[in-house]
């Protein structure tokens, strides 16, 4: 028999968690409307804005790929925006220009995802073509990547290696707006075609026959679930285990129907993110860990508990 | 009319033809098994009839319309297919799964007469991996019957099943088709029961048909001879059917 979880507790959650995150900081909970506060609001949204477009793009990934370790990344997205960033840093546009980290490593991950799709297209264009062309670009990107890191100078090694760590601290607040606006309307279209979704789970075929226009869709959706891993990427560098996890709890938690499902895992992922980065910031203080750190320590035992607790309504049964 | 109009149909797959020269017609009413040794073209020909594989020559319509001009979901209120198995790493409840075929009517219409018809009604709230092969191939059933079609394609749908249930979903097939003149299309290699149960049996072999009629019509020894490489007996069966049986 099915066994749900209702969405209350969560959206009760939300509020508290995010004023939460907000006023607690390195010397202890700070008054509200301090000027440090507005700082640290703007990393709260950062953070919640990423964990939402990792944890989307992840529901998207495992469920077109019917993969249960499907993650954002798994298409090449990390490496080539891995290495759009580095290219930044290398030539030195990052000092001229704030904007070009996170611009070349968006512009990096599409032009991967756009490599990937054009060479599983002449593998017949399978979902398997897409995972090994996806794989192979991921490796060969990802050592072009050391290499430039290897002929970067000692300073400039250091802030590729800071971004690729991840963190929540880089962006200027007009790029925080946009990739919010992108990754609302992404939720937004992933959740109108989430029927569509739903039947591609069973298979190219039978989706096929349920009258789905099978190819355009695939596209289409990788297309969105990339937008949304290529936003966060840009916005924090390279967070793992977010886009991994959260699917499964949030499959766990509401069922996998994906009319609803990208949303709910899409704000699951944005708490879950907030909660690490706060603790990132106040458990070692003064010290900061980097929060991928943390969201593997700590969201790691946390999760696996839920599953197996709960694995008859999960992937893992 | 005809639900299905195949003229001089060739297809494959590069530079493999798999079907030569495959002209079929299917009555809308009619009951028809497509038969032949693994590797016939079956599974083929069902794929090319759904648009899943294009044709390379021939014309192929499905009441009248040509098949490859079909757009998705017009295709999917006129022929709904249930396969071999359907898997999904998703723990859909049988009601979710069902109500997929609705996605063929952009609508959100009542699920219960499929699943009335299929004798799934009780098994609505429960998880469809969870489910025996049997419920799970009458689960698919019912998510075709709620896409409304006029033609139901199955592609040896009784393969994974034992006797008992492999009955029940041929007698499920046959009550659909005498009470609501579904078109039914299915590939088997049960000679049996395709006998037993379908008026209409076409015999496939290397891509081509090779013969097409009433079952006693079809079965001849000499042919089937040829066709499966083995003797096998024709005889009168006790329930009337022809029974097919290999000669040791």
């Amino acid at each position: 028999m099915k066994s749900r979880l209702p969405v209350w507790p969560l959206i009760l959650a939300a509020p508290v968690i995010l004023v939460g995150a907000t006023l607690v900081g390195v010397a202890g909970i700070s008054a509200w409307g301090s000027p440090i506060m507005e700082l640290r609001l703007h990393r709260v949204l950062t953070g919640f804005i990423v964990g939402a477009g990792l944890a989307g793009a992840g529901v998207v990934m495992q469920a077109l790929l019917r993969n249960p370790l499907a993650e954002p990344y798994v298409l090449g997205v990390s490496s080539g925006a891995g290495l759009g960033a580095a290219v930044a840093v290398y030539f030195g546009w990052s000092a001229a220009f704030a904007w070009s980290v996170p611009a070349t490593a968006f512009v990096g991950g599409i032009a991967t995802l756009t490599l990937v799709y054009a060479l599983a297209a002449r593998t017949g264009g399978s979902i398997y073509g897409l995972l090994l062309s996806g794989i192979i670009i991921s490796a060969v990107l990802a050592n072009l990547l050391m290499l430039i890191v290897s002929l970067a100078p000692i300073e400039g090694m250091h802030s590729i290696m800071w971004w690729i760590l991840g963190n929540l601290q880089l962006s200027a607040t007009p790029l925080v707006i946009t990739g919010g606006t992108i990754v609302v309307i992404a939720l937004i279209v992933l959740t109108l075609l989430g029927s569509q979704i739903n039947a591609l789970t069973l298979g190219r075929e039978a989706a096929h026959h349920l009258g789905v226009r099978t190819g355009l869709m695939i596209i289409v959706c990788l297309g969105l679930a990339t937008l949304l891993a290529a936003t966060a990427v840009a916005l924090a560098g390279l967070i793992g285990f977010v886009g991994l996890i959260v699917p499964h709890v949030a499959r766990a938690w509401v069922g996998p129907d994906h009319r609803k499902l990208p949303v709910f895992a899409a704000i699951l992922g944005g708490l879950f993110l907030v909660v690490c980065d706060t603790l990132a910031r106040t458990l070692f203080v003064p010290q900061e860990i980097p929060i991928g750190v943390v969201t593997a320590l700590v969201g790691g035992p946390f999760f696996l508990t839920i599953l197996l607790r709960r694995r008859k309504g999960s992937w893992l049964e | 009319m005809n639900a299905v109009v195949c003229q001089n149909v060739n297809a494959g797959y590069r530079d493999l033809g798999v079907l030569h020269d495959v002209s079929l017609t299917i009555a809308e009413g009619q009951m028809m098994a497509l038969l032949g040794p693994n590797g016939a073209g079956k599974s083929t020909l069902l794929r090319v009839l759904t648009g899943l594989h294009p044709h390379q020559t021939g014309d192929v319509r499905l009441f009248d319309r040509d098949v490859r001009h079909l757009p998705a979901n017009e295709r999917a209120q006129l022929v709904a297919v249930v396969p071999q198995e359907v898997t999904t790493p998703m723990a859909f409840t049988v009601e979710e799964m069902v109500k997929l075929g609705r996605w063929a009517r952009r609508d959100t219409a009542d699920i219960e007469p499929a699943l009335t018809a299929t004798d799934t009604l009780a098994l609505r709230d429960r998880l469809y991996t969870e489910l025996s092969g049997g419920e799970k191939q009458r689960v698919i059933i019912a998510m075709a019957l709620a896409q409304e079609p006029k033609l139901l394609l199955l592609d040896e749908p009784t393969a994974h099943l034992d006797i008992n249930h492999r009955l029940e979903i041929l007698v499920l097939l046959e009550k659909l088709n005498r009470e609501r003149g579904l078109t039914v299309l299915m590939t088997s290699h049960d000679l049996n029961l395709a006998a037993e149960f379908f008026p209409q049996l076409v015999l496939m072999n290397h891509g081509r048909i090779v013969a097409a009629g009433k079952p006693e019509e079809v079965f001849q020894e000499a042919r089937l001879a040829e066709v499966f490489h083995c003797q096998l007996l024709v005889r009168p069966g006790p329930t009337g059917a022809i029974t097919v049986t290999p000669k040791r």
